[in-house]
């Protein structure tokens, strides 16, 4: 066995942040988990690349830097989960696919699973190599055989063929700016590999394996659809694939993320009351997707009258120049609706806040078979109203009863707030929804808490930019899904013999 | 948090000092086993993961089956079209946005999208669509 070698300055900057961990973790935790660097010299964790110390990482070198942000969020589930049994990870830098534009940032996951293991709680169930080895307290298989592969790109922004400009940010603090996030990139896909996954095709609803050897996940114990009233496990291939598109009616029925929710989602889904004697049939109430730019939507709502913003120069997008007079009059003291396109979010809602709107309703410009709309990206710190966005077909409807407008009134009154009383990511009963868009997204379905939780949770299928790097409660769901999955269970004593 | 090093006995110490206050956090090891065949045998799955084929991540075996053991528990060694990937992807105004998908199948129709996703976070910096 080679050991890697890392500066004193290194290893106390370390130090000193591995102290933060002790409030990220579970009261008395303990799981090691083995760093398997598979770089070899000169390259990835090895880099000689002399570094700057940054956001508490002062790795000498580039390498150390990238092996002590790796520690770091290691660090973070060590201190969380319980096993007797080390938790081994093959991690390495390599060239992954990358272009000016685009690439892959790294990709992780389990190398076995295994079924039928000793204390199993399920039979004839797949669970991910240490989850198995954390239930039964044995090493399955062959000892020391690492249970989970990572890999990272290389070139990230190292380079003009990749995407330039933004490398990993490899500080420990959170702090990335238009930098990614190396720390909560590792958590995600750590995460994944740890057990946060089915193996259950979500496109041809097949179960991992050959018969007689073909199982469900632990996962699809506790994956329910509601539109047959099964579980995953339980259900046709056919009737998984459709419920893998399902939007609001898949759902997570572990305890232990439905106790968790009350402390962890926000209380109330954003919407939007349309109201006034114009309103005429749009007079009701709509879900709306909402900013990550400008007030939020709190308990108190935003009510004012609609007025629509038109496009001023012939195909320069409404809204995207500063407001006319025309425009300016209508919208002030008054909430603007505004059509998608042309520019971005963010400028559109700052042009109408500068000629004095109270609220923006940017109406989309896309049919989206979604359960509520997608929310409005962009980021702007002078932003302070609130934005959010409406279905392309409300906003149309809107629109036609705003035809009887004035030029500074419309009858049409809207209140933006929190409207339905339920978790923003839980359904009606309270039970956390996992992600089933429709079409169905490549993959990037069921294994992942839903978008519509609020707060943004580590194992969406985004990483978001708000993350806490805690994966508790009262900030995140992650720990209470696997403490459903089996890593609650109380360990056998430490046996040391391998099972093959 | 366990990073070891070659160096003096008093270097050593007082590293030790260190990481003893913290102690309730050291969690982590890093070491350096087997490195070339692990490599090698990523690659390999990676590359026929590329191709639509399966090898096994560990074993570098095509078509890896479940493996009945000794003591009746059942093995499935899995290939790199289980592993999970985040993409990136640059948007006109130089916003970054990220998506976590299953297979490099999907990870290579990611790049390609024109939006990751249809639903979107509300506080999202990164994901959300901005225009």
């Amino acid at each position: 066995m080679s050991v890697k070698r890392l500066s004193v300055k290194a290893l106390l900057g370390a130090a000193a942040f591995v102290g933060a961990l002790a409030g990220v973790g579970q009261a008395h935790a303990a799981a090691t988990i083995i760093i398997n660097n598979i770089n070899a010299a000169g390259v990835g964790f090895n880099d000689t690349t002399p570094a700057s110390a940054v956001g508490g990482n002062t790795g000498a070198t580039l390498g150390e830097q990238r092996l002590i942000a790796f520690t770091y969020a290691a660090n973070i589930w060590g201190a969380t989960l319980t096993s007797n049994q080390p938790i081994i990870i093959n991690a390495q830098f390599s060239a992954l696919t990358c272009s000016a534009t685009s690439g892959v940032l790294g990709s992780a996951g389990a190398t076995q699973v295994f079924a039928n293991f000793a204390n199993a709680p399920q039979t004839n169930t797949w669970y991910s190599y240490a989850l198995a080895n954390r239930i039964s307290g044995i090493y399955q298989g062959t000892a020391n055989t690492p249970q989970i592969n990572a890999n990272f790109n290389v070139n990230l922004g190292l380079n003009a063929n990749c995407l330039p400009g933004s490398p990993f940010y490899l500080g420990l603090d959170g702090n990335h700016g238009t930098a990614i996030d190396f720390v909560a990139v590792l958590q995600h896909e750590m995460g994944h590999g740890l057990g946060f996954q089915t193996f259950t095709s979500g496109t041809t609803g097949n179960f991992l394996g050959t018969a007689p050897n073909q199982f469900p996940a632990i996962w699809d114990h506790f994956l329910f659809g509601s539109v047959t009233g099964k579980l995953w496990k339980d259900m046709t291939s056919a009737e998984r694939v459709a419920s893998a598109i399902s939007l609001d009616k898949l759902v997570w029925t572990g305890a232990n993320v439905t106790g968790a929710i009350p402390s962890v989602l926000r209380f109330g889904l954003a919407g939007v009351t349309i109201s006034g004697p114009a309103a005429g049939p749009v007079a009701g109430t709509y879900r709306v997707g909402e900013a990550s730019f400008g007030a939020p939507i709190g308990g108190t709502p935003v009510f004012g009258e609609v007025m629509p913003v038109n496009e001023q120069t012939a195909g320069a997008g409404a809204g995207c120049e500063p407001f006319n007079a025309a425009n300016a009059a209508a919208v002030n003291g008054r909430v603007a609706l505004i059509a998608r396109g042309t520019c971005g979010f963010a400028v559109k809602v700052k042009n109408a806040q500068n000629a004095g709107a109270k609220a923006v309703l940017i109406s989309d410009n896309a049919v989206e078979n979604a359960v509520a709309p997608a929310g409005l990206g962009g980021s702007d710190p002078t932003i302070t109203i609130t934005a959010v966005r409406i279905f392309l077909n409300d906003g149309n409807n809107l629109r036609e009863a705003l035809k009887r407008r004035s030029r500074t009134g419309s009858g049409v009154f809207a209140s933006i707030g929190l409207v339905i009383n339920q978790y923003a990511g839980a359904d009606a009963l309270g039970r956390a929804q996992m992600y089933a868009p429709n079409p169905f997204q490549s993959g990037s379905s069921v294994s992942h808490f839903d978008t519509s939780m609020s707060r943004n949770q580590l194992m969406e299928p985004a990483i978001n930019g708000d993350l806490t790097q805690s994966v508790l409660p009262p900030q995140d769901l992650t720990y209470r899904l696997f403490q459903d999955i089996g890593w609650e269970v109380a360990p056998p004593a430490p046996r040391l013999t391998s099972s093959r | 948090m366990k990073l070891m090093r070659k160096t003096s006995l008093a270097t050593l110490l007082g590293v030790g000092l260190m990481l003893a206050a913290a102690s309730h956090a050291q969690n982590v090891q890093v070491r350096s086993d087997n490195a070339t065949q692990a490599r090698a045998n990523m690659a390999a799955s990676m590359k026929a993961a590329a191709r639509g084929q399966k090898v096994g991540m560990l074993s570098g075996r095509a078509n890896p089956q479940p493996e009945k053991l000794a003591d009746g528990s059942i093995a499935q060694e899995l290939d790199a079209s289980t592993m999970v990937y985040t993409v990136a992807r640059r948007n006109a105004d130089g916003s970054i946005e990220m998506v976590c998908v299953n297979g490099t199948e999907a990870a290579q129709q990611a790049l390609k999208a024109p939006a990751f996703a249809k639903r979107v976070s509300q506080v999202s910096k990164e994901q959300s669509h901005v225009r």
